[in-house]
């Protein structure tokens, strides 16, 4: 696991893998087995394509997480909207992106990055934030997460 | 109500986003805050209001006058629902090389 120097609220877990990309692309992809090791599940890999992941992080989470295809690149990548349903209160939206390469001894280097916490107007937001003298009281973390809740409200 | 809920609530109102945002720059008194939106005074005590009831600006008093600025210990529920993710997700990615493992070719 390494954390690269990106945004300060993304995640970024990195993993090497014996067994060779396309099987590591369907472990992501196909929705038996993604119930194996995420949570129940009706995930299609088509761009566009709403699924739902039943699954929470955390207490206070409601629901099944609502999920919509971004990306795809059959074998290399797929990128889907997150959004976590709450009991109370609005919904936590991020970004859940899985990048697969392969490695030169025929296994797969997989990359999960999980952002978007703060997206469009919100990390507009936080750059001009932390681009003028915000004083020691803010944070550049503490914007981005301020951000993130322009990015709910958005 | 959870701590998050409240923040996510009070700061999905723009113009208390803009207050926030505001008074994260620096200290401010309600009538300094009031220029520049076109929103009354009364509105803006009233976002403030809201603010400190989510322990997001905290207030200052001197003599008859009162000063705010923002509290960015308020956003800590948020860092550590980001935070959970973190744990979350190598956990899974453990499962998930189980799982590969035991998959036919």
């Amino acid at each position: 696991m390494s954390d690269l120097k990106m945004a300060p609220e993304t995640i970024v877990v990195d993993y090497v893998l014996d067994e060779p990309p396309h099987k590591v692309w369907r472990a992501l992809t196909e929705p038996e087995l993604v119930a194996a090791w995420l949570a129940p599940n009706d995930i299609r890999a088509d761009l566009g394509h709403r699924f739902q992941v039943e699954t929470t992080a955390e207490p206070g989470s409601a629901g099944a997480v609502q999920c919509e295809v971004l990306a795809i690149e059959p074998d290399r990548s797929i990128s889907y909207s997150w959004r976590e349903a709450r009991e109370e209160g609005p919904a936590l939206d991020s970004r859940v992106t899985w990048i697969i390469t392969p490695t030169f001894d025929g296994g797969t280097h997989l990359r999960l990055v999980h952002d978007g916490f703060a997206l469009t107007s919100g990390r507009a937001l936080a750059l001009a934030g932390a681009g003028r003298s915000i004083g020691r009281a803010l944070s550049r973390r503490m914007l981005c997460v301020l951000a993130d809740a322009f990015r709910i409200a958005a | 109500m959870s701590p998050e809920f409240d923040i996510f609530r009070t700061l999905a109102d723009p113009t208390r986003r803009a207050v926030f945002e505001r008074l994260a720059a620096r200290e401010m008194s309600v009538s300094e805050l009031t220029t520049g939106f076109s929103v009354s005074q009364p509105a803006i005590s009233q976002h403030l209001a809201a603010l400190r009831g989510a322990g997001l600006v905290s207030e200052r008093r001197e003599g008859r006058f009162a000063y705010y600025r923002a509290a960015p210990e308020g956003l800590a529920p948020l860092l550590d629902w980001i935070d959970r993710y973190r744990a979350f997700w190598p956990e899974r990615m453990n499962r998930l090389k189980d799982v590969l493992k035991g998959m036919d070719q």
